[in-house]
């Protein structure tokens, strides 16, 4: 029974959140890129705090998902919208060809398996003279609104962020997420109740790399050229991990947390790219040996708070 | 460069490969820790060895023995402070903390050496070569291949015939029975965790010797000893070495034909290989003999 007291708390944060979103006193291009993040890294939450799939390769999404939208927009002029979902379709493609070659490695096998897989997709489009090889390709721009264009972009970046979380939330609620939850905590116990391990990780999966294609597609749309050596960035991974970790892996308010001290870490950092990666780099290692289940995990353990309830309550 | 030099270049890459691949599979195999850092130990292995090279007069060996000594005291400290309070049956959050050390070390070397392609210069005898059926060979891969096979010998020895060896051995089994025995488990991997940097860092600086590097290395050499791992299998020295061998080939070769690709053609026979063994081969083959 869905009870509306379980709804409410996360209902009124997602709407503040949004609100402020909208007033950030900035441009669009600050908002646009702090709702895209965020969605890759809850995304990557669930595949990596749920489904117990650590991937360091979803960079690869993300660059992929760029491509797509410019390759549909240039070649065929069909509307943004199909360009979108051509973004939608190659995240899904390369998840299946990469679960399916990534089928039998567990664990870092698979962490590290599918980082060769992001590099090769990485030196493969470098190489690839439809694309602009390594030089990269401009956006085809002539059919575009130009006056409305940041607006678009903006809008479009928090409808994903807002349903990647609504997504997720419902998706942990469901029959589905208690089979993830409880494949990871005991995979044996799991089987044994008929919880189907490898098709709950492999929904996941291919969720994460549809979230992350499509974010990548709105920032490069955004930005009007790409190039493989940014759009397949190891930076994306880092980003999206640092988040995540800091913010408490396996919970649904954690990336949300992980999100903005991101970006304020940045401000503050403006100028000191090494500095500003030495120190995220230190902080996930400080997470792991302090509070392996972060910022969010820490908060929770000590008073059972969740804004997002994802556990069924008796009465 | 003809095919053949290329595959005689491959090999006498491929033997340091090997060793970063070894360096790897001690760490996964005894205390279960797959070192994100490990790529970045090889590079700053080079980093260290050239600025020692650079500031004092010591010989090339000497300067080997050098990084040797730090990178296992290094090594040996990561695994003390760090990695032993990690150490467990959910492998994540070890990956996750080396995965931090790695971006650290990797922007503090770019912080203190700018992110330039480096060399290291030790003189004429980078430049000496021997003929051999036809193939000039540079004598200083040659040595530098005898090397890595010396260095195979030895940690098959070190692990077959001393007491830490066989402690090793043991904590990659069981670790409870190694503890009644007397181990004291996080000393034998703090050891293990040394001797995995020692190898991973001797190697990148022997590789430095010969080819360019930078502060970005570390990634491409990471995903090498990966792929050393997985194709030679853990635990087994020579699988390790043969799978170096192999993919030091497939890399020169590949880089002969086409030199902007990098390591796109060693990605490509692992994965190639991955295909390979899901296709279940033996059956592949049995069905067609009947």
């Amino acid at each position: 029974m869905t009870r509306l007291r379980d709804l409410l708390p996360g209902a009124a944060l997602l709407l503040a959140l949004t609100m402020g979103m909208i007033w950030l006193p900035s441009d669009t291009r600050l908002p646009m890129e702090i709702l895209l993040v965020f969605a890759m890294a809850q995304a990557w939450n669930l595949l990596c705090g749920y489904a117990g799939l650590l991937s360091f390769g979803h960079q690869a999404f993300v660059g992929l998902g760029g491509y797509a939208l410019f390759l549909t927009v240039n070649t065929s002029g069909l509307p943004l919208a199909a360009a979108l979902g051509a973004s939608v379709l190659v995240g899904v493609l390369a998840a299946a060809v990469m679960a399916l070659l990534l089928r039998n490695l567990r664990d870092a096998y698979f962490s590290i398996g599918i980082w060769v897989l992001a590099e090769v997709i990485r030196l493969s489009f470098g190489q690839w003279p439809l694309v602009g090889s390594s030089r990269g390709m401009m956006l085809d721009a002539s059919r575009l609104d130009l006056a409305s264009f940041a607006e678009m972009v903006f809008w479009l970046a928090l409808a994903l962020a807002l349903a990647t979380q609504i997504a997720v939330f419902a998706l942990l609620r469901s029959r589905f997420g208690l089979g993830l939850m409880a494949t990871r905590d005991n995979d044996v116990a799991a089987a044994s109740i008929g919880v189907d391990a490898r098709a709950s990780r492999f929904v996941a999966f291919v969720f994460s790399a549809v979230v992350c294609a499509l974010a990548g597609g709105i920032y490069y749309l955004s930005v009007l050229y790409i190039d493989p050596t940014g759009a397949f960035d190891l930076d994306w991974q880092i980003r999206i991990l640092f988040i995540v970790i800091i913010g408490g892996v396996g919970t649904l308010e954690g990336p949300i947390l992980g999100t903005l001290i991101y970006f304020a870490l940045r401000e503050l950092f403006q100028g000191q790219g090494e500095m500003f990666l030495i120190t995220q780099g230190a902080l996930a290692l400080a997470v792991m040996l302090i509070a392996p289940r972060g910022i969010w995990g820490w908060v929770q353990d000590r008073t059972g708070w969740q804004i997002f309830p994802t556990r069924w309550r008796v009465g | 460069m003809t095919l053949l030099a290329a595959v005689l270049n491959g090999l006498m890459v491929g033997g340091l490969y090997g060793l970063f691949g070894l360096g790897l599979a001690l760490a996964f195999g005894i205390m279960r820790v797959v070192n994100i850092a490990h790529g970045e130990f090889i590079v700053l292995g080079a980093f260290l060895g050239a600025t020692v090279l650079a500031v004092t007069p010591l010989p090339l060996p000497v300067v080997v023995l050098v990084v040797a000594i730090s990178a296992f005291a290094m090594g040996w400290l990561m695994q003390a402070t760090m990695l032993n309070r990690l150490v467990g049956p959910n492998p994540i959050p070890a990956m996750i903390a080396t995965m931090g050390l790695s971006i650290i070390i990797r922007n503090a070397l770019v912080a203190v050496y700018g992110n330039n392609i480096r060399a290291i210069d030790i003189g004429p005898v980078q430049n000496l070569g021997i003929e051999v059926a036809g193939v000039a060979l540079g004598v200083l891969p040659l040595a530098i291949f005898a090397l890595s096979v010396a260095m195979f010998l030895a940690v098959g020895l070190l692990l077959r015939h001393s007491t830490t060896g066989r402690a090793f051995r043991a904590a990659a089994d069981d670790f409870e029975i190694l503890e009644t025995l007397g181990f004291n488990r996080r000393r034998v991997y703090a050891l293990a965790m040394g001797l995995a940097v020692t190898l991973a860092a001797v190697a990148g600086l022997l590789l430095a010797v010969r080819s360019s590097f930078t502060p970005f290395s570390g990634i491409e050499r990471l995903l090498i000893a990966f792929q050393v791992v997985i194709i030679g299998g853990l635990g087994s020295l020579r699988g390790s070495f043969l799978a170096g061998l192999f993919l030091g080939v497939v890399h020169v070769v590949g880089l002969s034909l086409n030199p902007n690709v990098g390591p796109l053609f060693g990605h490509l026979a692992f994965i190639l290989i991955l295909i390979l063994r899901q296709a279940d081969l033996p059956a592949i083959l049995t069905r067609r003999g009947r």
